[in-house]
């Protein structure tokens, strides 16, 4: 009875960090993101003419 | 002081100190936590986070402008497809320019705050937190109690850098908005080169303002020393 109890409580403090750390990578990923996406941006205009910088494919 | 111009640059100045005081701190210190523990690629998150703030301010606000341009950006591109009427018109609109103006600062100085708060997490007591944990408490509870007051000094400098930087602001408002439109982001430092600077120069009127400029920073700094002090 006792073993079980502490068998849950690990797995579900297992499954707790398991959500926690996916979280913390998705928030950092975003993060990441925000931050490179003008510069990427910047980069890719770079190598067009101007009059495609702002053109958007449909 | 019947000066309107003079008077909506004050409140412009407050609001965008107001604006982007508490948002850096809070994205900063959020990162800076985020980035202090064992995650994968943490150098490289850090790093992608303190590229803004390497770049030079005149590059990429020309960028923003370019990306957050009301008719052809690629944000109201993609808010377009996404089906939003009413796009927003970002620096270009009278209510969104100030927004648009502090989002840009909080994004391009966020990590250098965050570099600033890595340092201080770096020097916090890290028994103390497991003992906290021992003894039962949540993370949330963990931060609240014990890192966050061993981070006070760390949070102090942070806010008054922070503070004096948002009442000197002048080259995102340059950059991105020209002041405008109408006064909407005009702001006091703005408002001084303007006056000294363009049109009919008028020095004394520009040094009036300065000085009230460094009134205005001096009392706010002088009642954050109080307010940290008493609380020692």
């Amino acid at each position: 009875m006792a073993t079980t109890a502490v068998k849950k409580k690990t797995g579900s403090m297992k499954a707790q960090h398991v959500v926690s750390r996916v979280l913390i990578y998705a928030l950092l990923i975003v993060v990441a993101a925000l931050m490179l996406i003008p510069f990427l941006w910047m980069l890719s205009a770079s190598f067009k003419l101007n009059k495609d910088v702002l053109y958007v494919p449909h | 002081m019947s000066d309107k111009t003079f008077k909506a640059a004050f409140v412009n100045t407050l609001v965008y100190a107001i604006g982007t005081v508490p948002l850096t701190l809070a994205c900063s210190l959020g990162l800076a936590m985020l980035l202090n523990q064992k995650v994968k690629f943490r150098n490289f998150f850090r790093t992608v986070s303190f590229f803004p703030y390497v770049a030079s301010l005149v590059a990429v606000a020309a960028v923003w402008n370019m990306i957050f341009s009301p008719s052809m950006g690629p944000v109201n591109q993609i808010l377009a497809t996404l089906g939003v009427e009413n796009l927003p018109k970002w620096a270009a609109g009278k209510d969104t320019a100030m927004l648009t103006v502090i989002l840009f600062s909080v994004w391009k100085n966020m990590g250098y705050y965050m570099v600033i708060y890595l340092a201080g997490l770096q020097g916090t007591n890290p028994e103390l937190e497991e003992a906290a944990e021992l003894d039962g408490a949540s993370k949330w509870q963990i931060f609240w109690n014990v890192t966050l007051p061993q981070l006070k000094p760390t949070t102090f400098f942070v806010i008054i850098m922070l503070t004096i930087a948002s009442f000197k602001v002048y080259d995102q408002m340059y950059m991105i908005t020209q002041g405008g439109p109408g006064n909407a982001t005009m702001t006091l430092v703005y408002y001084i080169y303007n006056v000294a600077f363009v049109n009919t120069p008028k020095y004394g009127y520009a040094s009036a303002v300065s000085m009230v400029l460094f009134v205005l920073v001096l009392f706010v700094t002088i009642i954050q020393f109080k307010g940290s002090s008493s609380n020692d």
